[in-house]
């Protein structure tokens, strides 16, 4: 599913992101990437939406080697990724179907099958009742299911969430993920999920990665794979 | 695709809408621009226009004195031809007896209807003397030629063309030079203020624009909206021109008939290629400018990321 070998990335300012980061995550595992700030997470993330490129080594997603991938297939290399972020990224003037149904949009899907797919997504997060409410209405992990809506809407193998609870608070942080959990047991999407909580990485128990200084230092090892 | 298409035009005139001063602003610049390059084209249009009304360069007119058909001294036409011929640089071909009738006839046809009164006058209202239409042979000894006629004594006046046409070839030149100045000018001008108009859209909608990034948007989705806002800044500013050119057009005409013979070219024949070059030009700069701003911000600042 997702392969990291021999990453190096440095920023143009001299920051050594990644130092020779090999990682390689199997078709429906779940994992909690951890590492204090500046630890690279942000970079690691950053290249597999391939916003980033690496200095060197190769990263492949679903068959897709990043390092060649054109610039014009970049768009639909994203159409198979749900991206979660810390700051929810809702558009403010959209109602929360309007949000959803935009990333719909964005592929060329038609009306008629926008009006089909939201309501049923926005069902599987709980927020069938929102649907016309605006993002300042909500309360932050409203906000984030709406983000995981988003996400979802478009059937992607792999979710990448980058501290999808840094903004909400425990009790909703524990739905959040609970949520993402129940995604990956159901539907086998793979999830990448940046976070500082270790309350919450103990408590679901789920393959471990912790990277410091760029480098990986601690991999509690991949999942038994749940969907052979 | 359809969907997409009514859904990013109705996203662009929402854009030009929230963004309505920066709009105006560009729209009102663009208007300037292509008033003054609508006037100036159509001023080069008359002008050229005027100077095919007149004769071929190398022809005057000389008019001639009462002698010929006056009742005491009376010359025959074929008696002041001869006096003509014998200026050297005449042609013999090209000299043709222009009767005062014809030549007032003429005359009248180029003025409007409402002159036509004049003709019910009859001959009393025909001051004009005989003439005679004079070709050259060299055309470089024009100047002299003309002189040497001049001193006939049977020539009343000769027409000189050539001085009429230098100055409306003049005239031309300066509104072609200046005009070009002007408006490339404020093409800069334009351009250069609807693609910060854009710019500021872009800013605006910068969280919009890396969302849909990050749900895998084409450039082309996401430079949609901004091309729409550019061409109708583009459009409106082609048709407020047209509608303010083609008053301007209407007035000027009435105003330059009554005191010039020639008149102005009636504006029913310019409309139609007037409006395309109008709207053809609003919106090729409005197309240029949302698109060199879109490129410039793909490039540089369009991430997923905004901060």
């Amino acid at each position: 599913m997702i392969e990291f070998r021999n990453v190096y990335k440095t920023y143009d300012n001299g920051t050594k992101a990644l130092r020779d980061l090999n990682l390689r995550v199997n078709e429906g595992e779940f994992v909690f990437i951890v590492g204090s700030s500046g630890a690279g997470k942000s970079t690691l993330l950053k290249i597999l939406m391939r916003e980033e490129t690496p200095n060197s080594g190769e990263v492949i997603v679903n068959n897709t080697r990043l390092s060649t991938l054109r610039h014009r297939d970049i768009p639909y290399y994203r159409r198979t990724l749900g991206m979660v972020f810390q700051d929810f990224r809702l558009i403010p003037k959209m109602s929360v179907f309007d949000n959803v149904a935009f990333a719909m949009r964005v592929t060329g899907a038609s009306t008629k099958a926008i009006r089909k797919k939201v309501p049923y997504v926005l069902s599987h997060v709980g927020l069938s009742d929102k649907a016309k409410c605006y993002p300042n209405e909500l309360s932050g992990g409203e906000q984030q299911r709406v983000g995981l809506a988003r996400a979802l809407i478009n059937n992607p193998a792999l979710i990448i969430a980058d501290e999808p609870t840094g903004n909400v608070d425990p009790r909703m942080s524990f739905e959040i993920v609970d949520m993402l959990n129940q995604i990956n047991r159901n539907n086998g999407t793979t999830i990448l999920m940046v976070t500082h909580e270790h309350a919450l990485v103990r408590k679901f128990r789920r393959r471990i990665v912790e990277i410091q200084n760029g480098e990986l230092v601690a991999d509690s090892g991949p999942e038994v794979d749940y969907y052979v | 695709m359809f969907n997409n298409f009514k859904y990013l035009v109705r996203e662009g005139l929402r854009n030009a809408w929230a963004n309505r001063l920066m709009t105006f602003a560009s729209i009102g610049v663009l208007v300037c621009c292509l008033v003054l390059m609508g006037s100036a084209v159509l001023v080069s249009v008359n002008i050229t226009h005027v100077m095919e009304l007149f004769e071929d360069k190398n022809v005057v007119m000389v008019f001639l004195n009462d002698t010929v058909s006056g009742s005491d001294t009376a010359m025959t036409v074929a008696d002041v031809q001869k006096q003509i011929l014998t200026v050297e640089n005449v042609d013999p071909d090209k000299v043709e007896f222009v009767p005062k009738e014809k030549g007032f006839s003429s005359l009248m046809n180029r003025f409007d209807e409402k002159l036509k009164i004049m003709e019910t006058l009859g001959d009393t209202a025909n001051i004009l003397p005989d003439a005679f239409k004079v070709g050259f042979k060299d055309p470089t000894r024009y100047e002299t030629t003309v002189q040497q006629l001049k001193n006939l004594p049977v020539v009343l006046t000769v027409r000189d063309n050539r001085e009429y046409a230098e100055k409306l070839m003049g005239i031309n030149q300066t509104v072609t030079v200046v005009g070009t100045w002007i408006v490339g000018l404020l093409l800069v001008v334009s351009l250069f203020i609807i693609t910060n108009t854009i710019k500021l859209t872009m800013y605006v909608r910068k969280l919009e624009i890396s969302i849909m990034k990050s749900v895998g948007a084409t450039d082309w989705f996401i430079r949609m909206p901004f091309l729409v806002e550019g061409i109708v800044i583009g459009l409106i500013a082609g048709l407020i021109s047209f509608g303010l050119v083609s008053y301007i057009y209407s007035a000027a005409a009435s105003s330059i008939t009554d005191v010039m013979a020639t008149g102005v070219l009636p504006y029913g024949s310019l409309f139609f290629n007037l409006l395309m070059a109008f709207l053809g030009s609003g919106i090729l700069s409005g197309t240029i400018g949302s698109l060199v701003s879109i490129r410039k911000y793909l490039r540089n600042d369009g991430g997923l990321y905004d901060d």
